[in-house]
C-alpha cells in the first residue's frame, strides 16, 4: 500500500461534502431553459458509502457534474452551494477551470464514469493516463509519479502491471480498463469517489468484483464512496445510506435498511415492487409503474410522480411540489401524504396489489427440441483469406421447450446466447445436432424449405430503437411479417390485425401511423412484441429483450410477455444476463459459460440449489435489493476474468477459473449428468 | 510492417501501370497527324516524314507501340521531346524539385495551420471566432487558386512593388532574399486551399472528439484546458486528419502546378502547360507518369503516419 496512507482511524461522523439546493438548467438551441436538477442537497460524510438511485433522466449523474463543475456548455448550475470539509467555501464560486476548482476536481473528488470502453484515451498509454493524474496533483517527481502508477495498478489487480504501463486501453478488457479507471482516480488520493454507472457495463461477476474492490478500498483507505446507479440491488449490498431521486429531485433519502424495509415515498415502494429479485417467490407477480417519468421540459409544478402515484389524492395536484422532511429520524420523504394518510392508502393499495400469479399452464407439446447443436466459426486472415483458427461458439447444446414454458438462457458476455438465439432461428447453419421444430429437424434445410418454419418463430430483439425501421411506420412494421408469409388476402383483414396485435401488446392502434422515434423505448419494445406475434408464431425468442428498458418500465414489459404466454400458450426461449429477471420469467433455466452448458435445472432449484461452481459464483454475484439479505450473503469471488472463447481450454471451460478444479477438469470436458428431477449439471466434482 | 510496406508498393505497381495504359491511349487518340508535331515543322517532305513515321513506329499497332514505350519506360527512357529535342527526363528532373519544393512548403504551413484554426474554431463553437474562421475557410476553399494567384500579383507586386511576379530561383543562384520573395506569393496561394481545407477537417475532427467520453474524464481528472485540448483532443482529432494527408497533397500537387503557370515557375506545371500546348506528346505522357508515382507515395506515407498516430492500427492486418 506505501503511498496510500491509512485514514481510516481517523475517521469521523463529520460532513465531508455538502451538496445544498442545486438547480441545474440546460439551454435548448432555441435559447429556451430547462431546468434538469430542481433543488437537490446530498450530505457525504467521511468514510461513508452513500447510493444515488435512480431511474436514467432523473438526474443522478447530472447532480454530480454539477458540483464538479463538469456540466456540459449549455448546461449551468443556477443557484446551489457546494462545500467540502465544512470550511464555508463554496466551490461553485471558483470559475470551473480556475486553479481552485482543479485541485478538487479529480485531486479530493474523483470520478468513475460508465463506459469503460471509451472514457479513457485511446492513443495514450494506460500507465501515462494514470501518471497524469498523480502529476496534476500530487507533488512528485516523473519517476515518482511512474512507480505510484505502477503500484496503483498493482493495488486494482492488474496482473505485470509494470510491464503493462506503456499498453493502449484497448489491450485491456472492460473490466480491466474500469480498473484502470479506478487506480487513475485513486491515484491522486481524493476524499471522495464518484461510481457514476460504473459498473452498469460490465458482466455480473466483474461488476461484483470491482464494488467489491471498491468497498475494500474504502474501509482501508476512509475513503468516501458515492455509488450513482439505477440498480437497486447494488445499492443494497454496498451503500450505508440512500438517496432516491425522481425527475430532478430527491424523494427520499434514509439509511439502506429504512429505504428498502420502510420506504415511505410512493415512487420508491412502487419501484421495490416492480422489479423482480434472486429471492422472490415463483408466484411474485411485479407490479409495473404506469406511464413515464415526464421530460425534464413538462416537469408539473406539483409533484411530479403524481401523474404515475397510486397513493396520490386530490391534494397532491394542487399543493406545491413537495419538500423533503423527517418522517422517522434520519429518514426524509418529499411527499404531501401525512403518515396516516399513507398507511391508510397503503393498505388499501397493497390489498389490490397482492395478486397471486396463477400457476402456469404448461403443455406436453414440445415445440422446440434442440439435440447437441454445434456452431462452430473460422476466423480468416489475410489477403488470401487464410483459415487461421477455428472455433466452437455453442458446443453439443441440448434442450426442449414445451407450450407454455419459458426457458431462460443466461450466460456472461462471449458465452454464445446470441449464437445459440441465431442458429436455432437459422441464421447460421449449425455443424452438428437436431434442431426440431414440432417434431421436424430445420438443421439442414435450405432457405426455400424453411420459409413456412420461420412463421413458427419470432424474435424480439435487445435494442427496442435500432431494431425497428425508422422510415416504417409501427403498423407498416407490425403488418412485414403478414406480407412476408402471405397470410392475408384482403388488406383490410390485414390491417384489422394489425390494430388487434396493436391492442394485445398495450399499445393504442390509433399509434400505428406513427415512427419509431415518436415512441417511447418501452413502447417500442411494445411494437418489437407485436411484429413478432405477426405471424402467429408458437416460438418467441427473447434476445435480452428487456435490458435496455428503465427498472419501471422493464415490469411493464416483462407483464405484457407473461400475460400474452398465459393466453396464447406461447414458448419462450427467454436470453438475458439479468439473473433476477431470467429467474422471475422462466420455468427452466440453461447456464451457459464460454459456448457449453454448465447447468439446467428448473428456476426454483437452481437459485435454491446451484450445484456447478460457476453457477454458484454467478449468483452469488448478483445483489439482492434488500439490505438485511445481503449482510447474510457471502460473495464467491472468482479468479481472473472469463477468456474469449476462441482461448478457451481443452478441458471444462471453467476449469481455469474454478475453485474446485482437478487434474481430470484440464483434460477432459465434463458431460451433463442427471442430479435428479432434471437437474443437469456439467461437472465432475460437484 | 516491412510486408505490408512490400504489398502497398505492389499495389503502387499495378496503379502506375493502369496509368500508363489510360496516358498512353488517351494521347493517342488527340487528332492531328503527330509526324508535323515531332518534326516541330510543317513543311515536310515525303522522306522526311516517312522517316519520322517510322522512327515513330506509326506503321506499327497502338498495342505494340504502347509495349515498345513500355520497355522504354522500364529501362528508363521516358522518350525525346519533340519541341525541346531533349530526352524528356532531362527536362523533368530539373523540373521536378521544383514542383515537390513548392507543394511540400505549402503542405508544411497548411496542417498546422489549419490544425491550429480548426481547433480553436471547435473550442470555440458556436462562439464569433468560430463563424468568423469557418467563413474564411468557406470563401478560400471555393476560391480558385490562378485568380488568388492573380489579385496577390496585382497587390503586392504591380500596386505596390513590394514583391516580384515572376522569376523563380533557388537560393544557390539568386540568394536567399530574392528566393524567399519570389516564393512568398506561389505558396501563399497554393497553401490557402490547403489550410482552409484543413481548418474545415479539424474543426469536425475536434468537435467529434470534444464530445467523447474520454475528454470528460480528462476534465474530470481536473487537468487545464491546454492540457486537455494539446493531450487529448489535438492527438486524437489528428487521425483523421492524417488519413486525408494523401488525398490533400495530390490536390496541393495538382494546385502548385497552376500556380507555377500564373507565377511563370519553372516546374512541372509550366512544362506540362507549354507541353499540352505543343502537343509534345511524349512529354505529357512522362509528367502524367511522374504526378501519379508522387501521389502513390503520398498515399502510402499517410498509411505509415497512421500507424504513428493511432496504436490500434497495426499495418499487418492485426488490427483490433
Amino acid at each position: 500500500m506505501g503511498l496510500i496512507t491509512n485514514r481510516k482511524e481517523d475517521k469521523l461522523v463529520e460532513d465531508l461534502l455538502n451538496i445544498e439546493n442545486i438547480k441545474t438548467d440546460f439551454r435548448n438551441s432555441d435559447k429556451s431553459e430547462i431546468r434538469v436538477l430542481d433543488g437537490v442537497s446530498i450530505q457525504l460524510k467521511r468514510g461513508e458509502i452513500i447510493g444515488l438511485v435512480g431511474e436514467s433522466g432523473s438526474g443522478k449523474s447530472m447532480t454530480m457534474l454539477s458540483a464538479l463543475q463538469l456540466l456540459p456548455g449549455n448546461g449551468k448550475v443556477k443557484e446551489g452551494t457546494v462545500v467540502l470539509d465544512d470550511n464555508g467555501k463554496n466551490l461553485l464560486d471558483y470559475k470551473p477551470n480556475s486553479n481552485a476548482m482543479r485541485d478538487v476536481r479529480g485531486g479530493r473528488i474523483g470520478m468513475i464514469f460508465q463506459e469503460p470502453m471509451t472514457s479513457l484515451n485511446p492513443v495514450m498509454p494506460v500507465g501515462e493516463q494514470i501518471r497524469e493524474s498523480i502529476s496534476e496533483h500530487l507533488n512528485l517527481s516523473k519517476a515518482e509519479g511512474k512507480a505510484k502508477a505502477i503500484e496503483m495498478m498493482e493495488m486494482v489487480k492488474i496482473p505485470d502491471a509494470a510491464d503493462r504501463y506503456n499498453e493502449y486501453p484497448m489491450q485491456f478488457s472492460g473490466g480491466m480498463r474500469q480498473r484502470i479507471m479506478i487506480a487513475m482516480v485513486l491515484a491522486a488520493e481524493p476524499d471522495v469517489l464518484i461510481a457514476d454507472e460504473a459498473t452498469t457495463a460490465l458482466d455480473v461477476t466483474t461488476q461484483a468484483l470491482l464494488l467489491e474492490m471498491i468497498k475494500d478500498l474504502s474501509v482501508r483507505t476512509g475513503i468516501s464512496v458515492v455509488i450513482v446507479t439505477h440498480n437497486l440491488g447494488i445499492v443494497a449490498r454496498y451503500a450505508e445510506r440512500i438517496y432516491v431521486m425522481y425527475a430532478g429531485n430527491i424523494v427520499e433519502l434514509g439509511d439502506a435498511v429504512g429505504i428498502f424495509h420502510k420506504p415511505y415515498h410512493p415512487y420508491t415502494k412502487s419501484l421495490l415492487k416492480a422489479i423482480p429479485r434472486l429471492d422472490d417467490p415463483i408466484d411474485r407477480v411485479l407490479v409495473p409503474i404506469e406511464g413515464m417519468p415526464p421530460s425534464p421540459a413538462n416537469r408539473p409544478t406539483y409533484c411530479a410522480f403524481y401523474p404515475r402515484c397510486k397513493y396520490a389524492e386530490p391534494k397532491c395536484r394542487e399543493l406545491p411540489k413537495p419538500e423533503l422532511f423527517e418522517i422517522f429520524p434520519d429518514h426524509f420523504t418529499a411527499c404531501h401524504l401525512t403518515l396516516e394518510d399513507f398507511v391508510t392508502k397503503a393498505k388499501q393499495a397493497d390489498v389490490s396489489l397482492s395478486a397471486v400469479r396463477p400457476p402456469k399452464k404448461i403443455e406436453d407439446t414440445v415445440c422446440i427440441e434442440v439435440k447437441n447443436v454445434t456452431k462452430s466459426f473460422t476466423i480468416y486472415k489475410g489477403l488470401m483469406k487464410k483459415k487461421v483458427a477455428e472455433f466452437n461458439a455453442i458446443e453439443d447444446i441440448s434442450f426442449f421447450v414445451r407450450r407454455g414454458e419459458t426457458l431462460g438462457i443466461v450466460g456472461e458476455s462471449g458465452c454464445g446466447k446470441t449464437t445459440l438465439a441465431r442458429t436455432i432461428m437459422r441464421m447460421y447453419e449449425p455443424d452438428r445436432g437436431e434442431i426440431n421444430i414440432f417434431g421436424t429437424d430445420i438443421s439442414k434445410m435450405k432457405p426455400k424449405e424453411l420459409v413456412p418454419y420461420r412463421k413458427n418463430m419470432a424474435m424480439v430483439f435487445q435494442d427496442p430503437s435500432s431494431s425497428l425501421d425508422p422510415r416504417k411506420t409501427a403498423g407498416e412494421s407490425v403488418a412485414e411479417p403478414m406480407i412476408i408469409h402471405k397470410i392475408y388476402d384482403d388488406p383490410a383483414e390485414m390491417s384489422d390485425r394489425v390494430d388487434e396485435l396493436f391492442t394485445l401488446v398495450g399499445l393504442d392502434p390509433m399509434m400505428r401511423d406513427r415512427f419509431p422515434h415518436n415512441f417511447s423505448g418501452g413502447q417500442r419494445q411494445r411494437i418489437g412484441v407485436a411484429r413478432a406475434l405477426a405471424s402467429n408464431p408458437s416460438i418467441l425468442l427473447l434476445d435480452e429483450p428487456i435490458s435496455a428498458l428503465d427498472v419501471s418500465i422493464q415490469a411493464q414489459v416483462i407483464n405484457l410477455l407473461e400475460d400474452l404466454q398465459s393466453k396464447m400458450g406461447l414458448a419462450y426461449l427467454f436470453i438475458a444476463h439479468d439473473l433476477a429477471v431470467v429467474k422471475h420469467i422462466s420455468d427452466k433455466i440453461l447456464v451457459m459459460y464460454l459456448g457449453r452448458v454448465m447447468e439446467e435445472a428448473s428456476s426454483e432449484d437452481l437459485y435454491r440449489d446451484p450445484i456447478h461452481p460457476y453457477t454458484q459464483a454467478l449468483l452469488s454475484a448478483v445483489p439482492i435489493a434488500d439490505p438485511v439479505i445481503e449482510r447474510q450473503r457471502s460473495f464467491i469471488e472468482l479468479q481472473g476474468e472469463v477468456p474469449s472463447v476462441i482461448n478457451r481450454a481443452k478441458g471444462c471451460p471453467f476449469c481455469n477459473r474454478c475453485r474446485y478444479a482437478t487434474e481430470q477438469c484440464f483434460a477432459e470436458c465434463p458431460q451433463a449428468t442427471d442430479r435428479g428431477g432434471g437437474h443437469m449439471v456439467a461437472c465432475f466434482n460437484k | 510492417m516491412g510486408k505490408y510496406l512490400l504489398k502497398r508498393l505492389g499495389q503502387m505497381v499495378i496503379v502506375v501501370f493502369v496509368v500508363t495504359l489510360l496516358t498512353f491511349f488517351l494521347v493517342d487518340m488527340v487528332p492531328g497527324d503527330i509526324v508535323y508535331n515531332a518534326a516541330g515543322r510543317d513543311d515536310l517532305t515525303q522522306e522526311e516524314y516517312d522517316q519520322i513515321y517510322y522512327e515513330l513506329n506509326l506503321d506499327k499497332s497502338t498495342a505494340s507501340r504502347y509495349v515498345i514505350w513500355l520497355k522504354n519506360l522500364l529501362s528508363g527512357n521516358l522518350g525525346y521531346s519533340y519541341v525541346y529535342r531533349r530526352p524528356v527526363w532531362d527536362m523533368l528532373k530539373e523540373k521536378i524539385p521544383t514542383t515537390l519544393y513548392l507543394s511540400f512548403l505549402a503542405m508544411l504551413i497548411s496542417v498546422p495551420l489549419g490544425v491550429l484554426f480548426g481547433s480553436i474554431s471547435a473550442i470555440r463553437r458556436k462562439k464569433p471566432s468560430d463563424t468568423i474562421i469557418t467563413l474564411i475557410a468557406n470563401i478560400c476553399n471555393c476560391l480558385p487558386q490562378f485568380w488568388i494567384g492573380i489579385m496577390l500579383m496585382l497587390f503586392f507586386s504591380f500596386r505596390h512593388n513590394w514583391l516580384p511576379s515572376v522569376g523563380f530561383g533557388w537560393p544557390a543562384r539568386v540568394g536567399w532574399e530574392r528566393h524567399i520573395k519570389t516564393i512568398i506569393m506561389p505558396v501563399i496561394c497554393v497553401a490557402l486551399g490547403g489550410i482552409a481545407g484543413f481548418t474545415r477537417q479539424s474543426r469536425s475532427a475536434m468537435l467529434e472528439v470534444i464530445r467523447q467520453d474520454y475528454i470528460r474524464t480528462a476534465r474530470s481528472k481536473g487537468l487545464s484546458n491546454a492540457a486537455v485540448n494539446m493531450k487529448h483532443m489535438v492527438r486524437n482529432g489528428l487521425i483523421p486528419i492524417v488519413t486525408i494527408l494523401g488525398s490533400r497533397l495530390a490536390r496541393i500537387l495538382s494546385g502548385s502546378m497552376i500556380v507555377e503557370n500564373v507565377f511563370s515557375i519553372p516546374g512541372m506545371g509550366l512544362m506540362a502547360m507549354t507541353s499540352i500546348n505543343n502537343k509534345d506528346i511524349p512529354a505529357i505522357q512522362a509528367i502524367v507518369l511522374i504526378s501519379t508515382i508522387v501521389a502513390c507515395l503520398a498515399f502510402i506515407l499517410t498509411d505509415v503516419l497512421y500507424v504513428l498516430v493511432d496504436p490500434r492500427i497495426s499495418l499487418d492486418g492485426s488490427a483490433d
